[in-house]
């Protein structure tokens, strides 16, 4: 396994267009790395340049402490899981499999026991001598996948592998995954939009947007202190309730209604009249079970039940919040309510950047 | 306001009469035009051929079965001509396939950058050219006296080329020809399969270890099976049918060394033998069904294996 290390990495096109800006980025050995954020953000290009298939104008990319930037893909000892699959379709899925190790010139019977013992692993050991063609999308994801692993790389790229399958399945093959880096302990690098998958498989969660890293940190991290008001609103679902508001004597006025910040809010907003206020649908309580928690009157605009939980949009002041609530809150439309809103998980981002404060 | 839905009427299925009435009232007139100037003088042929030549574009022809064919298997100079037809078939197939891919694996590569569209036009241009007018070019070409070739080749201190003048030359001075007329066809068929290729799977190649040659023999050319046997065949038939440029170029010689079936079968023509001439065409005919079904049977097989 290898650790990856990308320094001032950035890349355009023609001299003109920049689609990744000086991204510093460390992946230590056996960490399961995840890039996420929006369509044209540039994670797959930055994976890609990881993997060699996209040049490197600016920065350098290592692999276990080599530079790579002029290393052709076939030596840089890594593999990758594209979002199609990619599968040789005149090959069958054992050859699919061992072509990786006849080009290394493995011998033949380390080829089968490692083709063996990897489709038995993924349960696609019955179905070897047919063609991709005749497997279904999870299947062949998992051909795609098997090939990655008996190839035995010091890096796993996974190019948003589960995009093109149906939410059950997504779901299925996310365990899969996680599953697989905790048996096999590599480095994984892994591309996605989707902010659960990012949740559910990271050790370490890289946002981006428009080529810049916005924040790296654990899911937790990046949950619970997110860095900028895209990251907070990016990751997840709902996402974080953001509302403009004044900034007075340590208090966010969110139109005529008063919230005293925390202190150390109070003193990161100081000297701005203008901020965005946020906090997430979980943190804004139907009841006072915090005692740090602040009442703030509402009224309810529309539930929607999700059976576990009810997302409660609920009118405050000038703004509408969503709620995660109980499944019995049984609130009418119009109806005056007081939510809490838990002092200890209230935000504060700067209004022209974005910027937490 | 009138409500849109009162004149709204339902839609109405084609009976399937109408469907089979809608199918031929579109396909008549293509299938009459293919009956009338492909089918009719393919049979007419065949029936001449059975025919005395005398005889045979009169109403009253007269019936000699077989033994036209008889005459045309046992004639020396048809099966030189034949062998000679053959070889230069093949010769011409396989330049033509392997120069058609590499061009347009050029064309398909990032290495040409902006001039991409020059050598598409410099490749392609010969094949919109009259044929006739292009090979009376390349006769003057290979003239032995004031040609463009030997001239060059004398700046270059190199030897002259034969061209047509000489029995070793001339069938490479034929092919030359016409591999400058056809190549750019073949290559718009390679072209096309090359851009329906998933750019993915090539990488994934690169990425498991293949360097530009184990990509494009691995994964590249069987991604091309389509297009390799639309060509091979396409090119098969056309090469076994050389005629103009024989008849432009060579007319048939020097000493029939260019003297391909379909030239030796014009000529019985010209002498009236008609009979013989349209059995000659036949035999033809069947041999490049025979080859041409062959070798479909062959590449679709290995396809399905």
């Amino acid at each position: 396994m290898a650790r990856v290390e990308l320094r001032g990495v950035g890349k355009s096109y023609d001299g003109r267009t920049c689609v990744i800006q000086n991204i510093d980025l460390q992946i230590e050995d056996g960490e399961f790395a995840v890039f996420v954020g929006p369509s044209g953000c540039g994670k797959s290009t930055l994976l890609r340049m990881i993997a060699g298939l996209e040049s490197i104008t600016e920065g350098s990319v290592s692999i276990d402490g080599n530079r790579v930037n002029d290393v052709l893909p076939r030596h840089r000892d890594i593999a990758m899981v594209f979002q199609d699959y990619a599968l040789y379709p005149h090959k069958t899925l054992y050859e699919n499999m061992a072509f990786g190790l006849r080009l290394r010139k493995t011998p033949e019977s380390e080829i089968r026991r490692r083709v063996m013992d990897v489709a038995a692993l993924l349960q696609i050991d019955t179905m070897l001598d047919r063609k991709p063609a005749a497997l279904s999308g999870g299947q062949r994801q998992r051909v795609a996948i098997g090939r990655a692993i008996v190839r035995q790389p010091k890096v796993f790229l996974f190019d948003e592998p589960l995009s093109n399958l149906d939410a059950q399945l997504r779901g299925e093959m996310r365990s899969e995954i996680k599953k697989l880096h905790q048996r096999l302990g590599a480095t994984i690098v892994y591309v996605t939009h989707d902010q659960v998958e990012a949740m559910t498989l990271a050790d370490r969660i890289c946002v981006l947007q428009g080529g810049h890293k916005l924040q790296h940190g654990t899911p937790a991290q990046i949950y619970g202190a997110p860095a900028t008001r895209f990251v907070a609103g990016f990751i997840g679902s709902p996402p974080m309730n953001l509302v403009p508001c004044r900034l007075s004597d340590g208090r966010a006025f969110l139109g005529s209604l008063a919230i005293a910040l925390p202190e150390r809010l109070a003193r990161a907003g100081g000297g701005r009249d203008r901020a965005l206020f946020g906090i997430r649908p979980e943190n804004i309580l139907p009841t006072s079970e915090d005692s740090g928690a602040i009442p703030v009157p509402a009224t309810v605009v529309m539930t929607e039940p999700l059976g576990a939980d009810t997302l409660v949009t609920l009118r405050v002041a000038d703004s509408d919040v969503v709620a995660r609530w109980p499944p019995h809150f049984s609130g009418r439309r119009g109806e005056t309510v007081c939510a809490h809103f838990s002092v200890s998980h209230m935000h504060l981002f700067d209004a022209e950047s974005g910027a937490a404060l | 306001m009138k409500d849109p839905s009162a004149t709204r009427v339902p839609a109405r299925a084609l009976t399937q009469r109408q469907t089979i009435g809608a199918f031929w009232l579109f396909v008549l007139p293509f299938a009459g035009l293919t009956a009338v100037f492909g089918i009719w003088p393919i049979i007419l042929s065949l029936q001449v051929s059975f025919t005395e030549s005398a005889s045979a574009l009169q109403p009253s022809a007269q019936w000699v079965g077989w033994s036209n064919y008889a005459s045309v298997l046992a004639d020396p100079i048809f099966v030189s001509s034949l062998s000679r037809t053959l070889v230069y078939t093949l010769l011409a197939v396989v330049s033509t396939i392997v120069l058609a891919l590499a061009y347009a694996m050029l064309l398909h590569s990032p290495w040409l950058g902006r001039g991409v569209t020059l050598f598409k036009i410099a490749i392609f241009l010969p094949v919109v050219t009259p044929d006739v007018a292009g090979y009376v070019v390349w006769r003057w070409l290979f003239d032995q006296s004031f040609g463009a070739v030997n001239t060059a080749l004398g700046a270059l201190s190199m030897p002259t080329f034969g061209g047509l003048a000489s029995t070793d030359t001339v069938i490479w001075a034929v092919l030359i020809a016409e591999l400058w007329h056809h190549v750019g066809f073949y290559v718009v068929i390679f072209l096309a399969n090359l851009a329906l290729c998933d750019r993915g799977v090539r990488e994934a190649a690169q990425i498991d270890g293949a360097d530009a040659w184990q990509t494009f023999w691995h994964v590249t050319l069987p991604e091309l099976r389509p297009a390799l046997l639309v060509n091979s065949v396409y090119a098969l038939i056309q090469y076994l049918k050389t005629f103009t440029v024989v008849a432009v170029m060579t007319k048939g010689g020097p000493n029939d060394s260019t003297n391909f079936v379909s030239y030796y079968a014009y000529q019985l023509f010209e002498q009236g033998r008609y009979g013989e001439a349209t059995a000659m065409a036949s035999i033809l005919f069947g041999i490049v069904i025979a080859l041409a079904l062959g070798l479909m049977m062959i590449q679709r097989g290995s396809v399905s294996r």
